[in-house]
């Protein structure tokens, strides 16, 4: 992939990419994506769609058998990040890693049930119980406490 | 070299949790010889109690692995298990080495009774501290959530 900086004065002040290509694939939908994360919002696909989404509406994010899916209330989205670039990317916007193969997005969390085993139950606004593994539990609670520190 | 750490760090923790239980054990036991006015303690009988609450400790951290993730209803089962089984080890070790030769039956039965209240005292108490712990999440991610929209 070839990667070429066209710098002058006489170009706009906001920057513009363009990709040039004989067809979008998935290297095209990875850049395209890295560049939607800089705009705090994700890309999804659904077939052939591209979507992008607003993180208010994401419930979780889950890696099945290498692929991860974003997962909103109305639908489920297959995305081209990795869950720790989807973690460090928007971990400011309340998203949260909670096991090895999922994020959440702790504003769309109803309600936490602490569990027997260090492990805490979050009831998603669709219904949905996420477990919060032992292992993220403690950051978890930082988590929540730092921002109430603020 | 990384495994004998790890089996430092597993005896560790098994001699602190045989030590708890042995001390709660041990001073029941003088208390009631006291009662009953009598003023020493065969060594023998500290030993296998020692040795007793050494095997509890072992079992207990074998049935309910710090390491593994239990649903809800395993670790209920495994932590009743954990009870019902100390209990026999207890009441065992106790008629095999003659702790309570001499003594009237209400010593050795106020023994066992104190032992069951005890399980039954942690469960009523990791019961109360889950409900506050479930409170007190529940009233930090409500700020969370508050601190994260404005």
């Amino acid at each position: 992939m070839k990667i070429n900086i066209d710098k002058s004065d006489t170009y706009e002040l906001e920057p513009e990419i363009v990709i040039r290509c004989r067809e979008v694939d998935e290297k095209v939908h990875k850049i395209l994506s890295l560049l939607d994360m800089q705009k705090k919002k994700l890309l999804g696909f659904t077939e052939q769609t591209e979507h992008v989404i607003e993180p208010d509406e994401v419930l979780y994010c889950e890696s099945v058998d290498g692929l991860v899916f974003i997962y909103t209330i109305n639908q489920v989205y297959k995305s081209s990040y990795t869950l720790n670039e989807i973690d460090n990317g928007f971990s400011e916007t309340g998203f949260f890693r909670c096991s090895k193969s999922m994020v959440l997005n702790i504003n769309s969390i109803k309600s936490l049930k602490s569990e027997l085993g260090n492990r805490i139950d979050a009831l998603l606004s669709n219904g949905e119980h996420i477990i919060i593994s032992r292992h993220y539990v403690k950051q978890f609670r930082i988590v929540l406490k730092e921002v109430r520190s603020l | 070299m990384i495994k004998m750490i790890k089996y430092f760090n597993w005896e560790l923790k098994n001699e602190f949790i045989a030590g708890a239980y042995f001390s709660v054990i041990l001073l029941t036991y003088c208390i009631i010889k006291l009662i009953l006015g009598i003023k020493n303690v065969d060594i023998l009988v500290v030993f296998e109690m020692f040795l007793t609450t050494y095997i509890l400790s072992i079992l207990q951290r074998l049935i309910l692995n710090e390491e593994k993730e239990y649903s809800e209803k395993a670790f209920i089962f495994r932590a009743s298990f954990i009870s019902v089984i100390s209990v026999i080890v207890t009441v065992v070790a106790s008629v095999l080495g003659e702790w309570f030769d001499g003594m009237p039956l209400w010593a050795a039965i106020t023994i066992y009774a104190i032992l069951i209240i005890s399980f039954l005292t942690v469960w009523v108490i990791l019961k109360l501290g889950k409900k506050y712990d479930t409170e007190r999440l529940n009233e930090q991610l409500i700020n969370y959530k508050k601190n994260n929209k404005s």
